[in-house]
């Protein structure tokens, strides 16, 4: 395997032009004057075909699938979801939040996006939702028609302690039929620093 | 040139500490089992504005350099694209997003678009679209001669070729794309990629 392992240890006290760092919670570079950056070492999933949800008013996993990660760290994360469903009138709203095995210190995430009856809606007036917990927070209004779509476009911050973490959506009411998690659905995270003190890689003073 | 090459290879076992190549992208592994793609970008951006063809036909964003466009092998991409436009028709019309270019992809992308202010900077409700094709109304039709658009999105590229981003106008006009309007991609992985990291 071809690969170059760094030992972590304490980053350089000064920023060496043209180095290449490694602290244990994530990689840094440095390419004029001081300004060292992080390096984006992202985890990413993204769906190749269409994953089936349930009919169900209970939380569930946007990808099936969970994130290992470390402890006392900090994730950046962006996502992009799209929602589809075909059938079922009950009336109901879309939400979406986090969850897993993980303590969470602290996060903040928002979620700009748009829901309609159609395919794929065009050009509507976006819906924006934010929030400081993992809890569920809806982004859609209620709709009650078989034919229903949801975007959200995902961008947050999360502070960890080790164990899994598990992008999640939640139906208000069970719709008569399931939503699907559409192809090309992607959520990426990457670490930027330890958690417990504010993070500031580069230049800032 | 300072450099350090890594020769390509399959990835094995993951590694705290290590950056990897496997041919398709860089990777970087910070902790046990969390290894990571680098996103190593390409950009265009524009330090000056770039005045369009008057016409309605999907045409080049960029031109520095000329072509505007990127040469992307086999493989999946995120991308990212911002642009203003201004001097756009008086006429009612609305203007849109493509990707052209010889590579042979398929496209899924968000729109978070405006043309419902007389100035960019006036705050104004912007309107959104996903799509898996280009659009040629990313925002109402209206008089006014500005706007602006956020797009993000996949692209998945199957036979090697370039990749250009384009802009369309509803009424045709001599519009300018504005100074900072930029557009980068970085790969993620092979064409059936699906997840990178510690996912289970």
């Amino acid at each position: 395997m071809s690969s170059i392992v760094l030992t972590a240890d304490t980053l350089l006290g000064t920023p060496t032009i043209g180095s290449v760092e490694f602290d244990g919670k994530a990689f840094y570079n440095t390419a004029q004057g001081t300004q060292r950056g992080v390096i984006p070492g992202a985890q990413f999933f993204r769906l190749e075909s269409n994953l089936a949800g349930a009919n169900v008013a209970t939380v569930q996993s946007v990808f099936g699938v969970s994130v290992t990660l470390s402890t006392s760290t900090i994730y950046a994360f962006e996502a992009m979801y799209y929602f589809n469903k075909t059938a079922g009138t009950t009336s109901h709203t879309l939400g979406i939040g986090y969850g897993g095995s993980a303590t969470i210190n602290s996060i903040l995430w928002n979620s700009v996006g748009i829901d309609g009856s159609a395919t794929l809606p065009t050009r509507s007036t976006p819906g924006l939702a934010a929030n400081a917990a993992v809890t569920n927070q809806t982004i859609t209004g209620a709709t009650a028609s078989a034919a229903a779509t949801t975007f959200a476009n995902i961008k947050g911050m999360v502070s960890i302690n080790g164990g899994t973490f598990t992008p999640q959506y939640t139906l208000s009411a069970a719709p008569g039929g399931a939503y699907s998690t559409m192809a090309n659905s992607y959520f990426l995270i990457y670490p930027i620093g330890a958690s417990g003190a504010n993070i500031s890689v580069g230049a800032w003073a | 040139m300072s450099q350090i090459v890594l020769t390509s290879d399959p990835l094995s076992t993951t590694t705290a500490g290590a950056l990897e190549y496997d041919g398709v992208a860089l990777y970087a592994t910070p902790t046990a089992a969390q290894r990571g793609v680098i996103m190593a970008e390409q950009i265009i951006l524009l330090q000056a504005a770039y005045t369009l063809t008057s016409q309605t036909a999907a045409q080049k964003l960029f031109n520095t350099p000329t072509g505007g466009q990127v040469t992307l092998t086999a493989g999946t991409y995120e991308f990212e694209c911002f642009y203003s436009l201004s001097a756009m028709s008086a006429t009612s019309g609305s203007f849109g997003f493509a990707l052209g270019g010889t590579a042979t992809f398929t496209q899924f992308f968000w729109s978070l678009a405006q043309k419902g202010a007389a100035a960019v900077a006036t705050a104004t409700a912007t309107q959104s679209t996903y799509n898996v094709a280009a659009n040629t109304t990313l925002a109402t039709a209206s008089v006014n001669t500005v706007g602006y658009a956020n797009i993000s999105g996949i692209i998945n590229v199957s036979v090697t070729g370039t990749v250009i981003p384009q802009v369309s106008l509803g009424i045709a006009a001599a519009a300018a794309v504005g100074i900072g309007s930029y557009f980068r991609i970085r790969p993620i992985g092979n064409t059936t990629v699906t997840s990178v990291g510690n996912w289970s």
